[in-house]
């Protein structure tokens, strides 16, 4: 009752707004949009968590309320390998790929672009280019590009080990090797594979993530940059300051808002990488064709999702589970960041 | 400035460079040369076919799946602006019921991930009444599943574009709008005739990043589509990939010629692009 009551009383402030003000028009303008953002954005949300307590395939099979959200948080995390002793689940699995990726991807990326921004913000011949260039590979980031590193880190006849072998350096699979990089250099080598960080085949798309998207971090820092007014740095050579000081202490503490806002996009999306996972891993698994190999070892949470809604039978719901909790991950870090940024979203 | 720190700052650029090169040098090598190992740097023979092959070999040929990606990148693209102009309009401009909340919930959607919309969606697609051969409650056929229309309607509602021509609008004087009152030229003809002139670049902004998501995309497009007359280009590039597998100089070439249109675009717009990215820190 009281909900009618209170949606009588909005109604009617709503009227009477519209008397007072320009009318319905405004909202007849915004209902296109809103029709969109409410069927294809917000009803998802609830139309998920429904999906994920059925069996569901191609269309529901049989409601099993929460066994889903079972097969996520008891098998996902802890299961029995072949000889009955406890092992990782498949969810935790994923879970520790992607964060191996996360941590592989965003310090490395925000370290150079911050390096590199500043660099081009400095008066160098040519920068405008430099920074064309720097900026091509995120532009143009897709399935096309994605297939020339490919064919460079083929294990056969790529590029990456004619490298090797004229540095004299053992030739390798790249993205065909499970075996975790750390102990391909000799180090952890009594840690279980699963444990010892991200694997060489991990690492190639590591590698090629931040080739990627090195170039929207820059331009970023590069519009942090202009903001820091110049008589900082007057001030700071006048005390007599060098270069490297003016950036460690003039530079990197002012720009540290940025630094915040990049750490939550980029791990945000390294939460999301699907494309380019799906491109280079796809032939390198066990022949099944699906992404997420050698061994599942790039099996990020995004492609796990991916393959039980898509490659697997009856497991849209368990997907539908296992994307609920994705979004809660991120959810978390969305409120962390706007709570830090003071709700303030990055514009001019 | 030290001319180390300047060489470090060019051997960036060329890795940053480096696989467009090889791209580009791969495209003219004959199957057998881009087998070899180690490689060989520049093509021995150079061997333009492989860009007849990439465009004409696939079934639906490379010239469909490029008029695919051509239909639902500008259809798309121009309908995001479309609503997308409309919506802010209204945000910026207009006094009406419920304004404030409706904007917190546009702001809201943003923080929703593709991964979790992208299974009800699916379905909602494939259930959509009274299309695909579907009855009113969506049962009996496909919906809009593999249709242009699955690929396009659910990013017609930017939430980053309702944002930024918002802010746009906001930036155009007060004086405008009041003199426009006092002619008598409200509401859709205020927006056509003054707004949208004075705030081309951001218009042009969301229009640059509107098609370059959509010429990028894979995920969606893989899902929602199934026969190859309607699949894009990017979908059409994991279709190269299973079937030339060694012949990379051939998916060397449709890479480059997918590829092309935004390096294109991109050389001729790059202000835009970097001046939409900086002000809202926009993802692609």
């Amino acid at each position: 009752m009281a909900v009618v009551e209170s949606t009588r009383a909005t109604v009617g402030r709503w009227r009477r707004e519209a008397r007072r003000t320009s009318g319905w028009a405004g909202l007849i303008y915004v209902l296109p949009a809103l029709a969109i953002l409410l069927l294809f954005e917000v009803w998802p949300i609830a139309f998920a968590i429904w999906i994920s307590l059925w069996k569901w395939d191609v269309g529901p099979l049989a409601f099993v309320g929460l066994a889903n959200y079972e097969r996520l948080f008891v098998e996902g995390f802890v299961t029995r390998d072949y000889d009955d002793k406890p092992a990782i689940g498949e969810v935790a699995k994923s879970l520790l790929v992607t964060v191996y990726y996360t941590i592989g991807v965003v310090p490395v990326t925000i370290a150079l672009a911050f390096f590199i921004a500043y660099l081009l913000f400095q008066p160098v011949r040519g920068r405008a280019i430099l920074r064309t260039i720097y900026f091509l590979p995120y532009v143009t980031s897709s399935v096309a590009i994605t297939l020339v590193f490919g064919w460079i880190f083929n294990a056969r006849v790529g590029i990456a080990n004619a490298s090797m072998q004229l540095l004299g350096l053992p030739t390798q699979t790249w993205l065909e090797d499970p075996i975790p990089m750390l102990k391909r250099l000799g180090l952890f080598t009594t840690w279980g594979n699963d444990f010892a960080g991200p694997s060489v085949a991990l690492v190639v798309i590591i590698l090629f993530s931040i080739w990627s998207t090195l170039g929207y971090n820059v331009v970023i820092y590069l519009a942090g940059l202009t903001d820091i007014p110049s008589e900082l740095y007057e001030a700071g050579r006048i005390d007599g300051a060098t270069g490297w000081q003016l950036m460690r202490h003039v530079t990197w503490p002012l720009l540290s808002p940025t630094t915040f806002f990049l750490s939550i996009v980029n791990t945000i999306s390294a939460f999301q990488a699907f494309s380019p996972i799906y491109t280079l891993t796809r032939n390198t698994g066990m022949g099944r064709g699906e992404a997420g190999g050698p061994l599942d070892t790039t099996l990020t949470i995004t492609v796990y999702i991916f393959r039980n809604f898509y490659e697997r039978a009856n497991s849209v719901g368990y997907a539908a589970a296992v994307s609920l909790l994705l979004f809660m991950i991120i959810l978390a870090m969305t409120l962390i960041q706007f709570r830090v940024l003071g709700r303030k979203v990055h514009y001019q | 400035m030290a001319p180390l720190v300047y060489a470090l700052l060019v051997l960036g650029a060329a890795i940053a460079l480096f696989p467009f090169a090889w791209m580009v040098l791969g495209s003219f090598k004959d199957v057998r040369e881009s087998n070899l190992f180690p490689p060989t740097i520049l093509p021995r023979v150079w061997h333009p076919w492989n860009y007849v092959e990439a465009w004409t070999k696939p079934p639906s040929t490379l010239g469909r799946y490029f008029l695919n990606s051509l239909i639902v990148s500008l259809v798309g693209t121009f309908g995001q602006l479309v609503v997308g102009v409309l919506a802010a309009y209204a945000f910026a401009r207009l006094r009406f019921p419920g304004r404030d909340v409706l904007f917190v919930l546009v702001l809201t959607s943003t923080m929703v991930p593709g991964e979790v919309t992208l299974i009800p969606n699916f379905i909602t697609i494939r259930r959509f009444p009274l299309a695909g051969g579907n009855d009113l409650f969506g049962n009996g056929g496909s919906g809009l599943y593999d249709t242009y229309t699955a690929m396009i309607l659910p990013f017609l509602a930017g939430a980053f574009t309702i944002f930024l021509l918002r802010q746009a609008f906001l930036r155009v004087p007060n004086e405008y709008w009041e003199a426009a009152q006092l002619d008598g030229s409200g509401g859709l003809g205020f927006l056509w005739r003054i707004m949208l002139p004075l705030t081309v670049p951001a218009l042009f902004t969301v229009a640059l990043f509107g098609f370059l998501s959509r010429w990028n995309a894979l995920l969606w497009p893989l899902i929602v589509t199934r026969s190859e007359s309607m699949r894009p280009v990017q979908v059409a590039m994991i279709y190269y990939q299973n079937e030339y597998l060694t012949d990379f100089g051939l998916v060397m070439a449709a890479s480059l010629m997918v590829t092309l249109p935004i390096i294109l675009i991109f050389v001729f717009a790059q202000k835009q692009f970097i001046a939409g990215i900086s002000s809202v820190g926009l993802k692609g």
